[in-house]
């Protein structure tokens, strides 16, 4: 018998971790049986990203990328957020636009790029289509999250008269915070997904997609992989950093530990 | 309190359901009027349509206050908010000064045991304790009338008993005209002035029974309280 014993999250991370580790190793594997045009060792793109970090290029492209990922995202949050509260609010405004939202949602992402190429420059290019592939998700989100705001407490607020202002920020705002983050997470991780690809097609002068492009022309297998990590990176340090907000705007979801007094029952 | 010629109908499952028939109730101002009867028979209509939720088809409400306060079965406070801000926000129509209104707050909180749980939030609390809250957010509303969706209902007899106290010593010192709708006698007879026994739908008001003694002496054990018990029952019974 084992001495030790693992609590349920940190089996969980190790599982993670080993599979990680698997999956590494059967990329080094495989690239010991092909040459590096087809599949360089993992050594080399994780040597390659390292030395993108002396580059001043390299932040000139994650900066660019970074800049239109959050221009898009907060383009499709502000219109994805007020349509989604329209639209979960008053039933005709959802049938105005849910024919709208199905092309949409049902388009190609390459259309979208296309037809935005013709229409803007290469660097709005990204934004539009990042924009336009993600406020449907923001949408969605949060008109569920508005249809679901508890009645019973809508019947409590008109009893004690609460005003507009106080049924907005104490009630619909709080009950749907949940649903316009986890909204709000999808559309971020789908926006830098399209911003690359974007950049792939419209090749602004800098941007992740661009350098990747470059890169492809150039059969600089190496170099795809690495800025695929960049790609990778981001889209990580982004949910992370919706992981934090999630906690810093719900602090009644904290479980705290109260010295329970046994009088009051 | 005077209400005079209700008349509602609902459409249940394809029929139609009288509730209300040419009704009218007396609610003495600043009593606790308990409703008994059974299920079914329009007592929470009844709530509804003096809360606001439910409009009548004719029928006048006489004296009916602006200003209400309800305690509904479930504690209905914000999960988002502090005890204490779910509270203060009632009151900001009525107390503009924030000072004033922490003081009230705090009075409040106070008298229902709970000032040491101002800045809990309602999950940390256990259910008696959120009722407690409710109760303390339905009388810092300075209301002339109060709503009562069988608020003690969902506790066991020990909690009950603490609340019904709680309750008590708040209503005495500030008395509202009360509709206290419940299916438990003893309960009734506890907390109410006199109790009204509603027939089946169309409601009528069968029989006011008065309750005897003092509210803070009453005891469910004391002869007085199993007379009007055994009435109770058996104008429920229809004997």
């Amino acid at each position: 018998m084992t001495g030790f014993t693992l609590s349920a999250r940190s089996r969980r991370f190790a599982v993670v971790l080993l599979s990680s580790a698997a999956l590494i190793a059967l990329w080094g594997i495989a690239s010991l049986f092909v040459s590096d045009i087809i599949l360089p060792s993992p050594r080399r793109v994780i040597g390659e990203f390292a030395a993108f970090l002396s580059r001043p290029q390299f932040y000139l492209a994650l900066q660019a990328t970074v800049r239109r990922g959050i221009e898009g995202f907060l383009l499709s949050l502000l219109i994805g957020g007020v349509l989604g509260i329209a639209a979960g609010g008053i039933p005709a405004v959802e049938a105005l636009f849910r024919p709208l939202l199905s092309v949409v949602k049902a388009t190609p992402v390459m259309s979208i790029i296309l037809l935005a190429f013709i229409w803007f420059r290469s660097g709005t290019v990204p934004v539009f289509a990042g924009f336009l592939m993600a406020f449907p998700v923001v949408t969605q989100n949060v008109m569920i999250g508005v249809r679901e705001v508890p009645n019973q407490l809508l019947e409590m607020a008109r009893i004690y008269r609460f005003s507009f202002r106080q049924r907005f920020f104490h009630i619909i705002l709080p009950s749907i915070t949940p649903f316009l983050l986890s909204g709000a997470r999808s559309a971020l991780g789908l926006t830098w997904k399209v911003v690359v690809a974007a950049e792939v097609l419209t090749v602004p002068r800098h941007g992740i997609g661009s350098s990747m492009q470059f890169a492809q022309i150039n059969l600089d297998t190496t170099q795809v992989l690495a800025w695929t990590l960049a790609a990778i990176l981001l889209s990580a340090a982004s949910e992370l950093l919706f992981d934090l907000l999630a906690g810093l705007l719900q602090p009644y979801k904290r479980r705290r530990r109260l010295h329970a007094h046994s009088g009051a029952v | 309190m005077h209400i005079q010629g209700l008349y509602k109908h609902f459409f249940s499952s394809g029929s139609r359901v009288e509730v209300f028939r040419d009704f009218s109730m007396q609610l003495p101002d600043q009593e606790i009027t308990a409703v008994l009867g059974p299920s079914g028979c329009g007592k929470t209509t009844l709530l509804n349509i003096l809360a606001g939720f439910v409009v009548p088809d004719s029928g006048s409400i006489e004296g009916m206050p602006g200003t209400i306060s309800y305690l509904f079965q479930e504690p209905r406070l914000l999960p988002w908010r502090t005890v204490e801000r779910n509270i203060s926000i009632v009151l900001e129509h009525h107390i503009a000064d924030a000072a004033r209104r922490r003081e009230s707050v705090d009075h409040y909180l106070a008298l229902v045991g709970l000032q040491e749980f101002a800045q809990a939030y309602p999950h940390e609390l256990s259910g008696g304790m959120r009722q407690r809250a409710s109760i303390a957010r339905a009388f810092a509303c300075p209301s002339r009338m109060l709503l009562m969706d069988e608020p003690f209902q969902a506790l066991d007899l020990d909690l009950k008993i603490s609340l019904v106290e709680a309750f008590t010593s708040l209503w005495e010192e500030d008395p509202k005209t009360a509709v206290f709708v419940t299916h438990d006698i003893q309960e009734a007879l506890l907390v109410a002035d006199s109790v009204a026994v509603f027939s089946k739908a169309p409601a009528r008001e069968l029989t006011r029974i008065p309750v005897p003694g003092r509210r803070k002496q009453r005891s469910l054990t004391d002869s007085a309280l199993t007379a009007a018990e055994q009435e109770i029952v058996s104008v429920l019974l229809g004997r």
